[in-house]
């Protein structure tokens, strides 16, 4: 089975079930299936061939599952990029990835770097035509008349084939791209609809982006159970998209620990009823203890919360909390959903005693392929047992595991893996920077917050204002640092190397 | 300082670390250009609540309030009005 086999296949049985909301409109199954096959139409148009990777840069909405499910049709690799990421990150990906077509839409290609623009290698393909003054090619626009053309026959693509390259922060600061095959994408979606029991009467409300592994699922998941997808881009005024799961009479909604910290403190979502939604599901880092038990006292009884953990190298998900044990294993992330084998394991690869912390070890059909191009990287994470998450974790009595840190330094802010690394880079980027430290802190909001300590060059003076615009112009939103130190000197352990985590108690 | 100055004051220190450029018109969406995200959301509202002493209800939280300039000119209007009735 392929992902886009999955849309057929629901296309087949109910081609006129409502497949996506998005404002006043609501789009049928028959819609999408028309509109990405002219997406693979335009594809093929252009000798785009099976394996090739096309980006795609896009906010939720119908434009971006036509361009998601037609490549998938043209035999394409998809390279999902974060459209809240700088200009200057997606032409590193489109590059790294070796991309041949970006679908983009005219006011996000507008912001691209000429380098992106003018690159031989990539045609840029705007799917509107909201920029009058957008000169680039915009002849493929989903809503109007079919391309003609000659038959158009869909490429013999199959389980093995790459499906979707998503880029997410490395250790060494560099971005990796954790490559997807269909058969990866297909497993995790029967696996996570097997356990939300999804059918074609749910409707998500989705304010997760669809680059994003976690809004990923929900897309493939309702597509492959003939349910609907409703798409509300406006998380920044909550109250909004409470109208929407309440007028489009959701079943469910899928948020990361930040969405349910606003909901819980700036919105009556925990006051109202809700008759039609089903359940709730919790991913993208760990949600605090006292807002779980908040919402689990709080919200209905027949609202099912569903605690589940994962990665974006295991396509999404690889474990959940069974919502009738949440009430005595909370902060744990549960078991592993079916298919899936979760292991602690010591650094020998020996396998953990009960209680004993060592790294969560995953193996199933959904663990990635590798990281695009980094065999180097790819080691350090998949091994002969699967892939190392990096996650250290133990296991109590019951089987139900606990995580209680990280052996890589990343830090999760909101639902974001950030490489510290990174940030530490564009800072010393700025000559006045001798030394730079960036860490996590606990946050009620985002879990972890960002931190930078740095040390100015001798005689040289700087301010935080110059370090956050700096930041700003080089790194996504969510990594700029919440907030910046300057020290005369950074703490330093036995070895020399600066102690982070003395940096970590004295700024938590 | 005059209530327009204050908001974009706020806005450009804030979200935009001093650089006036992208607040380039007081009537242009925050959230759409990037300026401001959902956690940038709460600090508005945390500055709203705490340095012009307003209370903020859960239902004012939309973008017909907050998301530009103007718009937040005319909220805070509206309620020192209503505050002061």
């Amino acid at each position: 089975m392929t992902v886009h086999g999955m849309l057929e296949t629901t296309v087949a049985r109910r081609p006129d079930a409502p497949f996506l909301t998005h404002g006043d409109h609501t789009w049928t199954y028959r819609d999408l299936d028309r509109a990405a096959d002219r997406v693979a139409r335009f594809l093929a148009s252009r000798n785009v061939e099976r394996g090739d990777r096309v980006g795609l840069l896009m906010e939720n909405g119908f434009e971006y599952t036509a361009a998601f499910f037609g490549s998938l049709r043209a035999g394409a690799c998809l390279v999902a990029l974060n459209n809240l990421n700088p200009p200057e990150s997606h032409a590193h990906h489109l590059t790294d990835s070796g991309a041949v077509v970006l679908l983009t839409r005219a006011a996000q290609a507008r912001r691209l770097p000429e380098i992106v623009i003018d690159a031989s290698s990539l045609r840029v393909v705007a799917l509107d035509r909201a920029d009058p003054n957008w000169e680039l090619e915009s002849e493929l626009v989903i809503g109007e008349d079919l391309l003609d053309g000659p038959d158009f026959k869909p490429p013999a693509t199959g389980a093995d084939d790459l499906a979707l390259i998503l880029y997410t922060s490395g250790s060494t600061g560099n971005p990796r791209g954790v490559t997807l095959t269909h058969g990866n994408l297909v497993a995790n979606t029967n696996q996570i609809q097997a356990y939300l029991e999804l059918t074609a009467d749910d409707s998500v409300c989705c304010v997760l982006p669809f680059h994003y592994s976690f809004g990923n699922s929900l897309l493939l998941t309702h597509v492959n159970c003939g349910g609907r997808v409703v798409v509300d881009n406006r998380f920044a005024f909550p109250q909004k998209v409470l109208e929407t799961l309440e007028q489009e009479r959701c079943t469910g909604f899928s948020g990361v620990p930040s969405h349910y910290a606003i909901l819980a403190s700036r919105t009556d979502f925990l006051k109202r009823r809700w008759p039609h939604l089903r359940y709730l599901s919790q991913a993208g880092g760990a949600m605090s203890p006292e807002l779980t038990r908040r919402l689990h006292a709080d919200l209905p009884g027949s609202i099912r919360l569903l605690v589940m953990y994962g990665q974006t190298e295991a396509s999404a998900r690889l474990a959940w909390l069974p919502p009738d044990r949440l009430p005595d294993k909370i902060g744990s992330i549960g078991v592993a959903i079916p298919g899936v084998t979760l292991t602690v394991k010591r650094d020998d690869g020996s396998v953990c005693d009960e209680g004993e912390t060592g790294e969560i070890v995953a193996d199933g059909p959904n663990i990635m392929q590798g990281y695009w191009n980094d065999s180097v990287e790819t080691a350090e994470v998949l091994f002969d047992d699967g892939l190392h998450t990096g996650d250290l974790a133990y296991r109590d009595r019951d089987g139900f595991i606990f995580i209680v840190g990280r052996a890589k330094t990343m830090i999760k802010a909101g639902a974001n893996r950030v490489s510290p690394r990174q940030i530490e880079d564009v800072i010393l980027e700025l000559e006045v920077v001798a030394e730079a430290a960036v860490f996590g802190v606990p946050d009620e909001l985002l879990g972890e917050a960002i931190v930078a300590c740095l040390v100015p060059v001798p005689g040289a003076t700087i301010d935080q204002k110059t370090v956050l615009l700096h930041c700003r112009n080089h790194l996504a939103s969510f990594k700029i640092p919440s907030a910046v130190h300057i020290l005369s000197d950074l703490p330093r352990n036995a070895s020399g190397k600066t102690d982070v985590r003395v940096l970590v108690s004295t700024y938590s | 300082m005059e209530l327009k100055a204050q908001i974009r004051d706020f806005v450009i220190e804030n979200f935009l670390f001093g650089d006036q450029a992208p607040l380039s018109d007081d009537a242009m969406s925050l959230l759409d250009n990037g300026i401001m995200d959902s956690v940038g959301v709460m600090e508005l509202v945390g500055f709203l609540e705490g340095d012009l002493f307003l209370e903020i209800e859960d239902v004012e939280l939309v973008p017909e309030n907050l998301d530009s300039v103007d718009n937040l000119v005319a909220f805070v209007t509206r309620k020192r009005e209503v505050r002061t009735a």
